[in-house]
């Protein structure tokens, strides 16, 4: 059970040349997963990342869970903005896109695209004991 | 009303209610007169008594209303029944089951697949499943949990040893009377509470199919453990109750200064704690310009934020979201906002570069106080701007396109 955090896996970089479906993920803030865009070859290399995101979040026919999660991105959205890896979305999508893998063994461009609201810290309230005496219990999960 | 049951005052049990002793004072009796023989009130050797609880509902709302001592009591009378009765009855709690099916899909994502559908509670225990050490081993103590001969044995314990639930009490009586009959009828209640439970247990046990019977081997595993780490999300539980810690790490990230030097921060756990106030802080020692010092649990300074008591599986997704927000998007390079800034540049103590805002800024005084405040460089963070890291993509700067 270690753990594996997202960013420490090195993407495998795009390869010149290489035709595959893009897969473009809109993920609402540190969510695992989010709303799935597919394009096909020829459909998206003259577009910038950010008119494809422009373009995946009118669309209107998702299910009443992804509405849910549209709903996310767009609340973020209001004073966040949308990064790919830290960076802006600007440029063309596949300057963004690494190759991925389906379990059945297909490549595809993904590019993952979290709304962020940016938080600008301030006040930390009052002092609260209780998680630091619960920092000292952390060895004794599972009793 | 505990302390009274404890009491010598003289009280009233008529018709399943408690009769309470009123004042010797002309006015009270001039206005309970009209309901004395109506219930209300009641006259008893010349004195007034007014109705107040039903001894059900005070036996019903225990557990609610003194939820330490309930859960005293039904420790101490469960045990006496049967050492064994606890551990082996499956109990897994609304709040593990909250962390497990509202709090971890937020965070975990499921393998390769582009499938995007929310998972049911049997997908989510399959995907678990899938993910830890399988369960149901013969030293898996959790596969062994549930034992239904045992839970039969116990059940018939149980049955046999079904003390008699006494009729409510009439007439007048010391309040310690009372006291005495009430811890029977809530031992009576207890022990039958129990039987149901574990009756009910025992008919949704036979009747699972194999693959329940496996889903609930994972659950009762998980409960029994306490702790799950699955890819960057886990929670543990901390000591005997049924209070957690859920994290989620934060990956390295680097942040850019004000001249454009970069510094790689190192992974760290950001937390909530579920026994206090949802805050989140960091588990590890660690150093951000968003951190008092250099420790661990410190709490993340966060803006425009009232910290959550209650617990909800939102209100946890919320608080953590929030805390990573703040480490990895939130220090400005050219604002230099924190109680640090990247490059080391001095800052007035009390003016801690959170802004004008009356509701922005820690609290200078307490900070003022505390010995590491502004003692804290970032210089072995530092990293060359063709770090491999970086020019590999394997870790983002998060702070690129703050203003």
């Amino acid at each position: 059970m270690q753990a594996m955090p997202e960013a420490e896996k090195a993407p495998q970089r795009v390869v010149v040349g290489q035709v595959l479906p893009l897969v473009l993920e809109l993920i609402p803030g540190q969510a695992a997963e989010g709303l799935i865009g597919v394009h096909e070859p020829g459909s998206y290399e003259v577009h910038s990342l950010r008119k494809l995101c422009e373009r995946l979040l009118r669309r209107t026919n998702w299910s009443l869970e992804e509405q849910q999660v549209l709903e996310d991105v767009r609340r973020l959205l209001e004073g966040g903005m949308l990064l790919c890896r830290g960076r802006q979305i600007d440029g063309a999508a596949l300057d963004h896109a690494v190759v991925e893998e389906t379990e059945a063994g297909e490549k595809y461009f993904y590019i993952p695209v979290r709304a962020i609201k940016p938080q600008e810290g301030g006040a930390t309230g009052y002092d609260d004991v209780d998680h630091r005496e619960a920092l000292g219990h952390e060895g004794s999960a599972g009793v | 009303m505990k302390d009274l049951l404890e009491s010598d005052l003289e009280l009233v049990c008529r018709s399943g209610f408690i009769y309470l002793p009123l004042l010797f004072d002309p006015s009270v009796a001039t206005e309970i007169e009209g309901n004395v023989g109506n219930q209300v009130a009641t006259l008893v050797g010349g004195r007034n008594f007014v109705r107040t609880m039903s001894l059900r509902s005070l036996v019903g709302s225990y557990e609610a209303l003194y939820p330490k001592s309930y859960e005293e009591l039904r420790r101490s009378h469960l045990t006496r029944f049967s050492r064994d009765l606890t551990p082996t009855a499956p109990s897994v709690s609304e709040r593990l089951k909250t962390i497990l099916y509202r709090v971890m899909p937020h965070f975990v994502r499921r393998g390769r697949s582009l499938d995007r559908t929310i998972l049911t509670e049997e997908q989510l225990l399959d995907f678990i499943g899938k993910r830890i050490e399988t369960p149901g081993t013969p030293c898996d103590p959790a596969a062994n949990r549930f034992d239904p001969g045992l839970v039969r044995r116990i059940l018939a314990d149980l049955e046999e040893r079904r003390p008699a639930v006494e009729p409510a009490p009439e007439g007048v009586m010391p309040a310690r009377a009372l006291g005495d009959w009430l811890s029977k009828a809530l031992e009576a209640s207890i022990l039958e509470e129990e039987r149901e439970r574990l009756t009910r247990s025992l008919n949704a046990q036979e009747q699972l199919g194999a693959e329940a019977k496996h889903r609930m081997r994972i659950l009762l595993h998980v409960a029994g453990k306490g702790a799950l780490e699955i890819d960057d999300f886990g929670f543990c539980r901390i000591g005997a109750g049924d209070e957690y810690l859920i994290y989620k790490h934060t990956g390295e990230y680097a942040l850019r200064d004000y001249y454009g030097r970069l510094y790689l921060f190192p992974d760290c756990r950001v937390a909530v704690f579920t026994g206090g106030t949802l805050r989140p802080f960091v588990v590890e020692s660690y150093k951000h310009p968003f951190l008092e010092g250099h420790d661990s649990g410190q709490v993340i300074c966060l803006r425009h934020r009232s910290p959550t008591t209650g617990f909800s599986g939102p209100a946890v997704v919320d608080a953590l979201e929030e805390g990573i927000n703040a480490l990895l998007y939130g220090y400005s390079s050219r604002r230099r906002n924190g109680y640090h800034s990247l490059e080391g540049s001095p800052k007035t103590t009390g003016r801690l570069g959170f802004g004008e805002s009356p509701l922005a800024g820690p609290r200078d005084d307490r900070a003022r106080g505390r010995r590491h405040t502004l003692e804290v460089d970032f210089d072995d963070y530092r990293i060359p701007s063709d770090h491999a890291k970086i020019s590999s993509g394997q870790v983002a700067i998060t702070n690129n396109d703050l203003p």
